[in-house]
């Protein structure tokens, strides 16, 4: 589902330099694997996702995602693989403010050409439903707990059936009780085929992964998990 | 990126910063308010002066004989029979309307009922013929022709001067205000040959009597016009010239052939009278410069609610940062997040320039509603002072909207560029 070959990726330092954050990194994850990606702050495991996202395009070497590779892809298509094969979920839920939870679950839907608007709405709903917050469709963020808005950005990123969901430390808001709940979600979603690719420093996440990496010194090592 | 996805997320976006959009929209509809505001008055003002003060007909050639005329020495410039048949025959001459002057003073001087009133009053009446078909259209000939000697003579007054005296007149004495189809059918005595401001005339006096029986903008401004063989009748009794006109007026079939008859008829000898055409085009020009130039100041306006507009879209990218990231995150385009903050300005300019529009004419109706109430009536005063055409309506929003789209593609460029990887981080 995710293949990547001998990846680079530097960033510019302030005295002109560059300094290398992901130096020759090459990984493979099947489809409906649940991999953690390990690595102190700072060691480049979110720019790792975002470029697995697309989100980053300033980049060397090969990254294949959901059959897609991405080097030289235009935005538009860039884009359509962000809307229909993957999903994002962030530390910090980046819900939209002003927006119901539901009109943030179906904030995807916006960029789709051609969607049903009723059809839409239900597939939201079901979302939502998936993640346990069934009733809560008209709350704004603001009324929502940490966890629950983890759940509506989960949700968000499950509206468009995605094939892979990068997790950029989901549970890093949470405390200890909320955080499990949302690996146990993790864990039921890999299990229904879904590939997911979390980036995390906790423990728990990685021991819940199948699979664990580590980032360290730009390079990507095995990590042994539970 | 469809329609009402668009619509849904601008919407969003504007609600959250009301009172900035209120301010934009503010901006641009002070710009464009005034400048529909001042245009519209200057296309109401001008028209008055076009149609009302100096009604200038486009397809109308007033020719004279040259006031020194070298070629009159030996026969040419002389506006008599045979020049009348040249002009006449001229490319693109429709009709030749001879005028003569009645060459010897008159006065009028009434006394007795005048629609309801006493009124006594004597007055120099200059009076000049024309032929019938001057007023072809709007007064029957048959009833626009010589009598006869003995008989009332068929007068036509200038609707100019029916409007100064129902305006200015009228009002000041206490006088009926008069209608052209009152008019018709009053009789007032005339006596040619005679003048009380003339210390001396030729010839015994020749009484007769005016019998209105028609207003036209074609009619003298200054006398009372009638049949040309009635001009010509008196000026013969009284001794003056009865042979040559005083004027022509060509009637052209087509405005544009206007240049071209005037330079023909100035290689005849003879000259155009353009006094009436001249002075309606400087005032024409003199509504227009202030109208410009107000306008100018209102473009200025508009200028600056567009920059008004630039810094607080760019205000609300810069504020949005992360939201546009999560857009980019969830499948929009570059072009779709660009096309998020364009719409957002035009929607702001379409109802800035909406609001600003109504809010000129509806500044123009109480304008209006006031010079009613509160100005007195005087000569050519309008119903209305602006016009408001469709054209200057529908510019009005499409400049609010012009102002707004250029106000917001530097700000929609900055958002298209937004990095989603460094936005979304952390």
């Amino acid at each position: 589902m995710i293949r990547i070959r001998d990846l680079e990726k530097d960033f510019p330092e302030g005295d002109g330099t560059r300094v290398k954050v992901l130096d020759g990194v090459s990984l493979d994850v099947a489809e409906g694997e649940f991999v953690a990606v390990v690595g102190a702050s700072g060691s480049g495991k979110s720019t790792l996702l975002h470029i697995i996202g697309g989100l980053d395009t300033d980049w060397r070497g090969e990254v294949e995602v959901a059959g897609q590779r991405l080097a030289g892809l235009p935005d538009a298509a860039r884009s359509r693989l962000r809307n229909e094969k993957v999903g994002f979920i962030f530390q910090s839920f980046h819900l939209v403010q002003g927006m119901t939870a539901l009109e943030n679950v179906r904030l995807p839907a916006h960029f789709t050409a051609g969607v049903d608007v009723k059809a839409q709405e239900a597939r939201a709903r079901e979302a939502l439903a998936r993640v346990g917050l069934s009733g809560k469709e008209a709350r704004s963020p603001a009324r929502l707990s940490g966890g629950e808005r983890q759940r509506v950005a989960i949700a968000r990123a499950l509206f468009c059936r995605p094939r892979v969901l990068l997790c950029d430390e989901p549970t890093g808001n949470l405390d200890h009780r909320t955080g499990d709940g949302i690996i146990s979600l993790f864990r039921s979603l890999c299990e229904e085929g879904l590939t997911l690719l979390v980036v995390t420093h906790e423990d728990r996440l990685k021991q819940a992964a199948g699979r664990a990496v580590r980032l360290e010194g730009a390079r990507l090592h095995a990590e042994v998990t539970g | 990126m469809r329609v009402a996805s668009l619509w849904h997320l601008v919407r969003l976006s504007l609600r959250r910063d009301l009172r900035g959009a209120l301010s934009s929209t503010f901006g641009v509809a002070m710009g464009v308010g005034t400048l529909v505001f001042f245009v519209a008055l200057g296309s109401g003002v001008g028209r008055v002066v076009r149609e009302q003060i100096f009604p200038a007909e486009a397809r109308l050639v007033q020719v004279v004989s040259p006031a020194v005329s070298v070629g009159a020495l030996f026969g040419g410039g002389a506006l008599d029979d045979r020049a009348v048949a040249r002009l006449a025959a001229l490319d693109g001459v429709a009709h030749a309307h001879r005028r003569m002057n009645v060459r010897v003073p008159s006065v009028s001087s009434f006394n007795g009922d005048f629609f309801g009133q006493r009124l006594r009053m004597g007055m120099e009446l200059p009076a000049v013929g024309v032929d019938p078909g001057l007023f072809a259209g709007e007064i029957p000939p048959e009833r626009f022709v010589d009598r006869g000697e003995g008989e009332s003579i068929p007068g036509v007054i200038s609707s100019r001067v029916l409007e100064i005296y129902n305006r200015s007149f009228a009002p000041a004495r206490g006088l009926p205000n008069l209608s052209p189809r009152m008019l018709e059918g009053f009789t007032a005595p005339v006596e040619f040959n005679r003048s009380w401001v003339a210390s001396r005339t030729t010839g015994p006096s020749i009484p007769s009597r005016v019998e209105v029986v028609g207003v036209s903008p074609r009619g003298m401004l200054a006398g009372v016009t009638i049949p040309l063989d009635v001009a010509r009748r008196i000026n013969a009794r009284a001794g003056a010239d009865a042979e040559s006109y005083s004027g022509v007026t060509l009637e052209l079939r087509d405005p544009s052939d206007v240049p071209r008859v005037s330079e023909a008829v100035k290689q005849m000898g003879l000259e155009v009278d353009d006094s009436e055409r001249e002075l309606a085009q400087t005032a024409g020009a003199a509504v227009l410069l202030t109208t410009s130039a107000l306008a100018f100041l209102s473009l200025l306006i508009c200028v600056l609610a567009a920059v008004n507009i630039a810094h607080a879209l760019s205000a609300s990218v810069r504020a949005r940062a992360k939201e546009l990231g999560v857009y980019r995150a969830v499948g929009a385009t570059r072009g779709a997040v660009k096309a998020l903050v364009i719409a957002e300005g035009a929607l702001l300019g379409l109802v800035g320039g909406a609001v600003g529009t109504l809010g000129a004419w509806l500044l123009g109706f109480a304008v209006d509603l006031a010079a009613q109430r509160m100005l007195p009536a005087f000569p050519f005063k309008p119903d209305s002072f602006f016009l408001f055409p469709l054209w200057l309506c529908a510019g009005g929003v499409l400049l609010g909207v012009l102002a707004a789209l250029v106000g917001s593609f530097g700000p929609a460029r900055r958002a298209a560029a937004t990095d989603p990887a460094q936005v979304l981080a952390g």
